[in-house]
């Protein structure tokens, strides 16, 4: 059950927790410049979007090694992390001004660095033990099970056919004893003194 | 069968990348909006350019007209929505700037201070300076002796953007020292 193709199964996993850090990334950007663009989802989102990422992780990964899951919520903080950094600077960025309020380089940008990587690291961690554990007992356990049916049909079907071949092998060794005997029989008879 | 359930999770893999490309889309339009502020902030100046001294001959008043020139090279409107000031007027440059010569100040708001984007428009704030008054005492001396007058203007301009209402920025403004010339 396990992938255990590792090129594909670490382009994979980075790939899925860079979708998820960028999910993340957009909840924590909005919030920290709802100040200026007047578009707030709710300081809710800060604990939300990376439990719900973070289970979502947690299903995903489910057929992977456990340490993939962890790696995985890693993987997606550093980003989200890094994401909300090259939002929050982008008119720096892109050469337009340093601090357009005076203060948020100094202060604000590593505050919001910091609230980042505190939430999204435990919570995500959190979120994708439960998705795994979730993910383990639902989509493992049924297609396990599935598995052992197909297991199960298949050894009865060997059974069955070694028992055909048992049975022509059972039929062959009446038919070699019924011919020695016969041929005991004919020598027998072919031995005995005429008259 | 092992391929029907990594189809399963490659599925909600699939649907997370796409949730992702989206709030990949967003973050770009929240970044540039970001920018688009910021410049907007950075780029908006104002000037003063013409100054002109009024007088009332019935109330004695006079009325100090100010016309600032307001630049905003932006791709957002601005609204300016007051004018801080401190005016200043005196016989000559060299005593222009200090308190003694302060002949009005306070703040002015304005009615429509929208200034659109990419464009430069001319706003005039009005001050009037009434009789028995310290600064209407130190305006009668300045303008006293038939030499010249020098007036001066200090302050700043607030504005906020139209977009934005939440964002609001200060101009500083500059107005160099010039002579003016009462008129009835």
């Amino acid at each position: 059950m396990i992938e255990t193709n590792n090129l594909r199964v670490k382009l994979k996993l980075t790939l899925w927790s860079i979708s998820a850090g960028t999910i993340v990334a957009y909840f924590f950007a909005t919030n920290f410049l709802a100040w200026a663009t007047e578009f707030n989802p709710g300081g809710s989102v800060l604990f939300f979007s990376p439990l719900m990422c973070g289970l979502i992780l947690g299903i995903i990964t489910c057929e992977m090694e456990a340490i993939n899951t962890v790696i995985s919520s890693i993987i997606m903080t550093i980003w989200a992390t890094v994401a909300v950094l090259i939002t929050l600077m982008a008119p720096l960025i892109f050469g337009i001004v340093l601090d357009p309020t005076g203060t948020l380089w100094m202060i604000h940008a590593p505050q919001n660095m910091l609230i980042t990587i505190i939430l999204v690291l435990p919570i995500s961690l959190l979120g994708a033990i439960v998705g795994r554990l979730f993910a383990e007992n639902t989509i493992l356990s049924s297609s396990m099970r599935r598995e052992r049916d197909i297991l199960k049909s298949e050894t009865e079907e060997w059974y069955r056919m070694l028992e055909e071949k048992l049975e022509e092998k059972r039929e062959e060794l009446e038919k070699v004893k019924l011919e020695q005997e016969s041929n005991i029989l004919k020598e027998k008879s072919g031995n005995q003194p005429e008259g | 069968m092992k391929k029907k359930e990594l189809g399963v999770t490659n599925l909600i893999g699939v649907l997370l990348l796409v949730v992702a490309v989206i709030s990949a889309g967003g973050l770009y339009y929240l970044a540039s909006e970001y920018c688009q502020i910021s410049d907007t902030l950075v780029s908006v100046e104002t000037n003063g350019t013409d100054i002109t001294l009024f007088h009332d001959n019935v109330s004695g008043q006079y009325e100090i007209i100010v016309t600032l020139t307001v630049s905003n090279p932006s791709e957002l409107d601005i609204e300016i929505y007051s004018i801080e000031y401190l005016v200043f007027a005196d016989k000559s440059t060299a005593t222009l700037t200090s308190n003694d010569a302060c002949v009005g100040g306070g703040s002015s708001g304005l009615a429509n201070g929208t200034v659109s984007a990419n464009t430069v428009r001319n706003l005039t704030v009005m001050f009037l300076v009434g009789p028995g008054s310290l600064y209407f005492e130190r305006l009668e001396y300045a303008l006293a002796g038939g030499n010249s007058t020098w007036m001066y203007l200090n302050g700043f301009a607030l504005f906020r953007l139209s977009d934005y209402h939440e964002v609001d920025g200060e101009l500083g403004m500059l107005f160099y020292p010039r002579e003016v010339a009462v008129n009835d």
